[in-house]
């Protein structure tokens, strides 16, 4: 794999950044496509994994699927896509721009999406190239094929993802992330050496608490949360449901 | 008056302790965020760890000498070799990144049936909360498994490397773990 990668960066395109056209890209965004250098690839990996996702060449290990994907792709294709509406070459960052200018630019461009056209959607890899690719081959055998899809369409490319529902635990304990983001969890097993609690934090004592039965320990989970002022107690339906679920 | 002579002692106790804390992740998951917004109080750029950063974190009474060793893939395999000695584990968790919490779930498994590791206390930070898509602490720990989970001592905390909201809940779980161990 790593063999195709370094033949895949010495191609027209792949070898400069996708998005500072600085030399030498040795890492990538597996969900973009497109090759990086070390700066942007910094960018890329504060930015989160649901815009991009990103690997090195030579630390990380590929599957067949992502290499192929960025051989289908890369950055001529994606950037063709992603800079569509772009400013004028000598208004984009370069590789000596300053860091925040090139972040900026970077979050335009995949964050924000101002660049790329409403009506297209991003260049996706059609499921059947990715059923004919053979690991084994050569990756110059493989010739590089972009689908531009028309809105709407179901695209079932190897990152493609089914949105899950939202599991009853989830739901059982609070309605966002958001709402859970002071929610803790502590083990079971932990409950014998709780202190007073510091300032910050409350401990809820479990409902029923079953100490010494499998069932207590497997289900009995305390949760605490964090109050900026005072600390209150929540209702205890909320944390009858938790142990519930 | 109980309590403020309970305070003291407690303080005379462990005024000096020092605990060796092993930082451990999949790469990105945000381990070298959070032991410098840890040490500094500030978030900074970082490029994938090759190796290891290693800071002592002084929090109430206890000195933490934290090890944050790169979590990429191919050198997961040095992980090892940090493992002597060390009495707590911090596991990071990219909560945003819900494709591979069933990777760090395997990778945790593979460091809890470890014998070195058999005495740690476990600290799951369930990191970038304030991301769009992250998934809640209670998700987290049931796709990590934690919940079937016995016989040891295990504690999630949500945070958020870049506020550092979350990190102090955490550490006072480990402190305190690590005291009455």
């Amino acid at each position: 794999m790593e063999q195709e990668l370094r033949l895949l960066l010495k191609r027209p395109g792949n070898d400069a950044c996708a998005d500072c056209g600085g030399r030498y890209p040795r890492f990538a965004s597996i969900s973009l496509a497109v090759f990086l250098c070390n700066r942007c690839y910094g960018i890329h990996r504060s930015i989160g994994t649901h815009i991009t996702r990103t690997k090195t060449v030579g630390l990380d290990r590929w599957s067949a699927d992502e290499v192929h994907r960025m051989s289908a792709i890369g950055n001529v294709a994606a950037n063709s896509y992603w800079e569509e509406n772009g400013p004028p070459i000598f208004q984009r960052p370069t590789a000596d721009s300053p860091d925040f200018e090139v972040e900026k630019w970077i979050r335009d461009k995949y964050e924000r999406k101002l660049f790329c056209s409403k009506e297209k959607e991003p260049p996706s890899v059609t499921p059947q190239m990715s059923e004919i690719v053979n690991p084994d081959a050569s990756i110059r055998s493989v010739s590089p094929q972009v689908k531009l899809l028309p809105r709407g369409t179901l695209r079932c490319g190897p990152d493609c993802t089914v949105p899950s529902p939202p599991s009853e635990t989830s739901s059982a304990v609070g309605s966002t992330p958001r709402d859970d983001f002071f929610l803790q969890l502590r083990s079971p097993r932990s409950s014998q050496h709780r202190t007073s609690g510091s300032a910050a934090t409350l401990l809820k004592s479990p409902v029923n608490p079953q100490p010494g039965t499998s069932h207590a320990y497997g289900k009995a989970v305390e949760v605490t949360k964090e109050k900026q002022s005072e600390p209150t107690y929540d209702d205890d339906e909320d944390f009858g449901d938790f142990v519930q679920a | 008056m109980g309590m403020y002579i309970s305070k003291l002692l407690s303080s005379i106790q462990w005024g000096s302790k020092k605990l060796a804390v092993l930082m451990l992740g999949l790469d990105n998951a945000g381990k070298t965020t959070l032991l410098y917004k840890l040490k500094l109080g500030e978030k900074v750029d970082t490029v994938p760890t090759i190796g290891f950063n290693v800071e002592a974190i002084q929090y109430r009474n206890v000195t933490f000498t934290v090890w944050d060793v790169g979590g990429q893939d191919k050198i997961r395999t040095l992980w090892k070799h940090y493992f002597w000695n060390t009495q707590g584990l911090i596991f990071v968790v990219d909560s945003n990144d819900k494709d591979r919490i069933s990777e760090a779930r395997d990778e945790l498994q593979k460091l809890l049936s470890e014998p070195e590791l058999e005495r740690v206390k476990v600290l799951v930070f369930a990191t970038k909360q304030d991301l769009p898509q992250a998934v809640n602490v209670a998700e987290v720990t049931e796709r990590l498994g934690l919940t079937s989970m016995r016989g040891r001592q295990w504690f999630v905390q949500g945070c958020c490397g870049t506020t550092g909201e979350g990190l102090h809940e955490g550490l006072d779980w480990l402190a305190t773990a690590l005291r009455d161990a």
